[in-house]
């Protein structure tokens, strides 16, 4: 289990050390989650929090962006930011002797990132704006956008790349607000895995991000997902095959189906084995490849079923999937191979530093704590038919169902 | 903190003839097993295009009598399975808990005795094409593709990997199964297993399978499969293509260069990351945000290789950026790359290469990778120091080898655009 220390500031520090990666170097990977994500920002400038992430990649008051990424590669240093939904994440990855200077570039650029610096904020609008029209030549990534924006209630249903019109309004007003409670250090988590200590990181931390203690902050409420009948939508584009996302509500993190969930979308679309893949693609070759999953909030939980065919094939594929969900009961071998891959992701996934950073990050983040191994495949091992069941009459699938579709007519 | 280990095993078992590469790493918490076969889409001809990548999907099924039995298994043990074709090889590759290594290693097995059906094959047929049209649809792989068949047309290497339409139609189950003995031989075969094997007699294992193929496998002749990979007959030029319901343009350009086997590699790929997104084309392209995306790679392959460039911006923008480009190209003639940006790829390149060879999966993944060209498991300390030692005079001596003027250059663009 990890060790974990809250700073006089708020900051949560939580890692776990690592010694020997199988004789490769003493690194560490380290996550910085700060709460800065499209769901915080002003209606009419959604993708001012992606602007500001970007800005933290674009150097600090004392070096130019040239000379900020020089910093870090001569150092073998990898260092990303991505802006996101309800937070952004820093991510480094570094040599651990390397660390402390890491930190030092890293919380400089958060303190006094280049908003006033008319060419960054240009330079990193006019990125953003490309990552939307790239999504839009994705048949899946428009999917993917139109069933958020349809099925969430605001600010949840808000695009995750951010919209044009926001990012395009977006000014340096804005982004001094932005950046102000992006640094509410109640809601920072610095999560890291590697050759190193929780004393000497606390330390790092301690004497390079200093920050004044703000409270958290808390995330929007998720109040409602789509709550009519059926929303279907189509959206023509000339390509080969049609593109299809379906999404329902299920069980949130909060409530019991929550593990119940988890297993039912392993069962159903966790791989070559899963019922979906064997009766839409093994048994028919409807499609290469279809997948089904479930994600939740604190508040709303959600399945979403999505694949790809050709037009011609679409209605066929589509109701097989729908009769496989519907009439879902796991045999006691599914619920057993479920099992066994969770076992085995949770054992792959320790293995590396970078993924094990990530996930201590992300557990402290949605269960305000690290869930054992023990915890997971004992939650997992109580899951049986009959929760299942519960969790489908409490949730029949596709009630309230969203479906969008993208490609040709038909 | 680094301790010592004990280097990969490399040896020919003598019952089945496969290569074995073996890494024990005790305190690991899965086993990884890889089968690497030199059979990619090089080794097809116009009409067996396709086959390696059909194949693929097909020795998953009716190994065991019963058309979807092999995935099913794996997954009664908890354990993770899948593989991919390349222009060169073929990977199947499975992830275990230590504790079911044994049972996964025999499954995994199964896969060199496939028992085709022609019910299987019918219905493989048809997901292939979606997948093929899943591809289709995806305008970056088209201009990749159509780019790479322009710079070097009918040499092997630009075979399409997923294979045409019209033979993968007209492929019957014989012709499939003829392929694939002849494909599949012990001879072209390695078996890498890393992780903690403690618990797992992988010779008995391969004692227990036996010999690969035997006395019912069809004599046929390789003629036909066996291309040969000289060096590439190159074309020079732009070529203009459109297509429709896009909102991006897309540009990729190609140049021939050095080979998996040939030691300027190392070379070759610092200067493509300092000329490349790494440096050079981050600061003129990516970072004022001229260019959705912007790559320059090294593809090194078995006996012959090319540099490969890709780009992708708004339709408006595709004139400025191949101006850039060329100016990106050209400036590195008369502004050499420098100490300094020489220092930087070799610290990225280092971190990189030492940090992605962390678990057992990168371990068996860069093994069999090795093997399929050189012979040998991957030596990462070797490949550290040959990075180390690259000199500026051999970065720089490259510069010369790719400007504009001599690369063949592909555009796809919105058709109403």
């Amino acid at each position: 289990m990890p060790d974990v220390t809250i700073l006089s500031n708020g900051v949560t520090i939580l890692g776990e050390s690592r010694v020997d990666g199988f004789g490769s170097p003493a690194t560490v990977s380290v996550c910085i989650y700060l709460p800065c994500g499209v769901v915080f920002d002003p209606p009419d400038q959604i993708g001012a929090s992606l602007i500001l992430a970007e800005l933290f990649n674009r150097g600090s008051e004392g070096l130019s962006n040239k000379e900020f990424r020089a910093e870090f590669e001569k150092r073998g240093m990898q260092f990303v930011v991505g802006g996101g939904f309800d937070r952004s994440v820093i991510r480094l990855d570094c040599l651990t002797s390397q660390f402390e200077e890491g930190i030092r570039l890293i919380s400089a650029a958060l303190r006094t990132p280049r908003i006033s610096d008319f060419n960054s904020v240009v330079e990193a609008k006019r990125m953003l704006l490309n990552d939307i029209r790239a999504r839009d030549d994705d048949p899946a990534g428009i999917a993917g956008h139109k069933l958020t924006e349809l099925f969430f209630a605001e600010p949840f249903n808000r695009p995750r790349e951010g919209s044009e019109a926001g990012i395009r309004a977006v000014g340096e007003r804005e982004l001094t607000r932005c950046h102000s409670s992006a640094l509410t250090s109640g809601s920072i988590i610095i999560s890291w895995c590697g050759a190193i200590s929780q004393d000497e990181v606390v330390k790092v931390f301690d004497r390079q991000l200093v920050l004044p203690k703000i409270a958290r902050r808390e995330i929007p409420k998720c109040f409602a997902v789509n709550t009519q009948d059926i929303v279907g939508v189509h959206i023509a584009k000339p390509t080969e095959q049609r593109s299809v996302m379906i999404a329902f509500e299920s069980a949130s993190v909060s409530e019991v189906g929550y593990y119940p969930a988890k297993v039912a979308s392993i069962v159903l679309g966790g791989g070559m084995f899963a019922r979906l893949f064997d009766e839409v693609r093994e048994k028919r070759g409807l499609v290469y490849d279809i997948s089904c999953s479930h994600s939740s909030n604190r508040d709303r939980g959600w399945f979403v079923v999505g694949f790809a065919c050709s037009t011609e094939r679409f209605r066929e594929a589509a109701d097989v999937t729908r009769a496989v969900m519907t009439d879902f009961i796991p045999t006691s071998l599914e619920l057993e191979r479920a099992r066994r891959q969770v076992k085995l992701s949770l054992a792959a996934g320790a293995e590396s530093r970078s993924s094990r950073c990530e996930s201590l990050a992300s557990e402290w983040s949605y269960h305000g704590r690290v869930r054992s191994d023990e915890e997971l495949i004992s939650a997992v091992n109580d899951v049986t038919a009959a929760s299942i069941q519960k969790l489908w009459d409490t949730y029949p699938p596709f009630r309230h169902e969203v479906q969008v579709s993208v490609g040709g007519e038909g | 903190m680094t301790a010592t280990r004990v280097p990969p095993k490399l040896f020919r078992c003598p019952v089945t003839g496969l290569t074995v590469i073996h890494e024990l790493l005790p305190e690991a918490r899965t086993v990884a097993f890889g089968l690497y076969v030199k059979n990619g889409a090089v080794n097809e001809t116009a009409k067996e295009s396709g086959v390696s990548h059909f194949l693929e999907h097909l020795v998953f099924k009716g190994n065991m009598g019963n058309g979807i039995e092999l995935t099913q298994a794996m997954a009664d043990l908890g354990s993770h399975i899948n593989a991919y074709t390349t222009d060169e090889h073929t990977s199947y590759y499975a992830t275990c808990l230590p504790e079911m290594a044994t049972a996964t290693l025999q499954l995994l097995l199964e896969i060199l005795r496939p028992k085709f059906s022609s019910a299987d094959v019918a219905r493989e047929r048809e997901v292939i094409l979606e997948e093929m049209r899943q591809y289709r649809d995806d305008p970056g792989f088209t201009a990749h593709e159509k780019g790479l068949q322009f710079f070097a047309p009918r040499h092997p290497l630009t075979h399409s990997i997923i294979g045409s339409e019209a033979a993968l139609k007209k492929l019957s189950k014989s012709e499939l199964e003829a392929f694939f003995y002849v494909r599949y031989r012990s001879e072209k075969i390695a078996l890498v297993l890393t992780g903690d094997t403690s618990t797992l007699d992988f010779m008995e294992v391969l004692r227990a399978f036996g010999e690969i193929g035997g006395s019912s496998i069809p004599v046929i002749s390789e003629k036909g499969s066996e291309p040969a990979m000289s060096s590439l007959k190159i074309r020079r030029g732009v070529q203009r293509l459109t297509k429709r319901g896009i909102l991006q343009s897309h540009l990729v350009a190609f140049w021939p260069a050095v080979s998996e086997q040939d030691d300027t590699k190392f070379a070759l790929e610092l200067w493509s990351d300092i000329i490349g997104a790494g440096s050079r084309f981050a600061w003129k392209l990516v970072e004022p945000g001229l260019v959705e995306s912007a790559g320059l790679s090294c593809q090194p392959r078995n006996s012959t290789g090319y540099v490969m460039l890709s780009a992708c911006c708004e339709p408006g923008g595709m004139p400025t950026v191949e101006h850039e480009i060329e100016q990106i190209l050209k400036d590195a003639l008369s502004k050499p790359i420098d100490a300094d940006e020489l220092e930087q790829a070799k610290a990225m390149t280092e971190f990189s290469l030492s940090s992605g060879f962390e678990t057992p999966t990168d371990r068996m993944t860069a093994h069999g990778e090795h093997w399929l060209t050189h012979g040998i498991p991957y030596p990462l300390e070797s490949e550290l120091e040959a990075f180390r030692s690259v000199t500026l005079g051999q970065v720089n001596w490259f510069t010369p080898q790719f400007q504009w003027n001599d690369a063949a250059i592909t555009s796809l663009k919105p058709s109403d655009s």
